[in-house]
């Protein structure tokens, strides 16, 4: 008796519920009467909520608000290199961190064609920002990635668009 | 020398058949691994590297804490329940309005239909933890002045200053509470029709909840719809926009798209059961 009584208190029933508080299956007619409804005009409703089986390909805007933008350069410009974007078509320009945010990276990845030339891009504009100071940076080539110390994500991002990629 | 020349050559022809020094083929250094067998013997079973004397000796290991005698550290201080109920808060995940234009200049939200939990989940780059006490999404205001897009959207927590950047655009924005429960289904709404069952009823806020839900400033879903419009006034001339007229607008019909406080999806009722491989719902028989 208590228990129904406390049962009855919980607004979330499914949480306690098990199979054996479940309500055993009732005789057909104690069900309340349905109608299957086929081609019902709901159904846009139900495909909203569905989620997309791939990443949409963005459509082209007049402007874009957030500072994203789409890619530009083809994979055969006059620099040499390219920069593919990600699946979620951003620039791949990410921050690592080491040693609980003592020690921090810069990695470009996805370099394809002449990473050499891009490094000596990056460090140049890395450089500059550092009013002249050296700046160390490590190449795989095998991978197309370029480690470059220190976080210089949002500059290389903006150099990166600012060129197309 | 002949010998010499003949015998590395030998060598290295042996070497090219061998395989390449590498990690699955090298063994540890010899006597750089500590035997784990303790010795019992007469010169093996000495002291075991437990020293001479005392609790050491014993292998007293006293429990965490425990200082000899002294008051322990842990007790030293009375209590001050700074965290109390800390695991029974609810939580907000935060979603920044340029995180939010940036899903919309992507595509992956489409800000010409109204916006919800399952839309933020369903664009693959959110996700929702209602396990994890985590009760909806709060709209935070990094990225306000960048905030272009016209949108209806509902969350369930935002500042005064991020109402006022969604309304000085033409949007709509309410706050709505949702149980855990149907978190759950509106995380994942798919994963949900696949099993089966109706769609539930949608609960009330619980008491704590209640006075923010019911709120015109906070545009809470269960406040009164006229003190909103007036708020929506009163907002404008605070921070110094001329409120777009929504009545006016082309986007009419989805811009003033609310659920009812009982409904968990946007056009759908509780009770139905929604069928995804015969694309048919079953509906309660209406006399």
């Amino acid at each position: 008796m208590l228990r129904h009584f406390v049962r009855s208190l919980h607004t979330q029933p499914a949480r306690l519920s098990s199979f054996r508080s479940s309500q055993p299956v009732q005789p057909l007619e104690a069900y309340p009467e349905v109608e299957v409804v086929h081609n019902p005009p709901e159904w846009k409703y139900v495909e909203r909520l569905l989620p997309p089986s791939t990443v949409p390909e963005p459509v082209a805007k007049p402007t874009y608000p957030s500072g994203w933008q789409p890619q530009r350069a083809n994979g055969d410009n006059s620099s040499g290199y390219f920069v593919a974007r990600t699946k979620n078509h951003m620039v791949p320009v990410y921050l690592h961190t080491r040693f609980r945010g003592q020690r921090r990276l810069t990695v470009v990845r996805r370099v394809q064609g002449d990473i050499w030339a891009l490094e000596r891009d990056l460090r140049s504009i890395v450089e500059q920002a550092r009013n002249g100071k050296l700046c160390a940076t490590r190449v795989n080539e095998l991978s197309g990635q370029i480690y470059i110390h220190g976080d210089y994500v949002d500059l290389l991002r903006e150099h990166l668009k600012s060129k197309g990629f | 020398m002949a010998h010499l020349r003949e015998s590395s050559e030998k060598a290295l022809k042996l070497l090219r058949t061998l395989p390449r020094v590498q990690i699955g083929n090298l063994r540890p250094n010899p006597n750089s691994k500590q035997n784990d067998k303790r010795g019992r013997a007469q010169h093996g079973g000495d002291k075991h590297g437990a020293g001479n004397k005392g609790s050491g000796q014993r292998q007293n290991f006293m429990r965490l804490g425990y200082e000899t005698g002294n008051q322990p550290f842990y007790l030293r201080f009375p209590y001050e329940p700074y965290y109390k109920g800390h695991h029974m808060r609810r939580q907000y995940p935060p979603i920044s309005m340029l995180q939010l234009q940036v899903l919309i200049d992507t595509d992956r939200i489409d800000a010409s239909q109204p916006i919800d939990i399952a839309t933020l989940c369903n664009s693959g780059l959110l996700s929702l933890k209602p396990a994890e006490m985590q009760y909806g999404f709060q709209l935070t205001d990094d990225g306000l002045d960048n905030f272009k897009a016209k949108i209806n959207i509902e969350v369930q927590h935002a500042s005064e200053a991020v109402i006022a950047a969604v309304e000085r655009n033409g949007g709509v924005i309410r706050t709505a509470y949702y149980d855990p429960r149907s978190l759950h289904i509106l995380a994942n709404p798919k994963k949900w029709f696949a099993k089966g069952i109706p769609i539930p009823q949608r609960m009330l806020p619980p008491q704590d909840a209640a006075e923010y839900y019911t709120d015109a400033k906070n545009r809470g879903y269960l406040a009164n719809p006229e003190e909103i419009s007036k708020d929506r006034l009163v907002l404008a001339q605070k921070y110094g926009y001329v409120l777009p007229r929504i009545e006016d607008d082309a986007d009419y019909e989805m811009l003033t798209a609310a659920k009812n406080a009982r409904q968990l999806f946007h056009g759908l009722e509780p009770g139905w059961l929604i069928n995804l491989v015969d694309k048919t719902i079953v509906k309660l028989k209406t006399t």
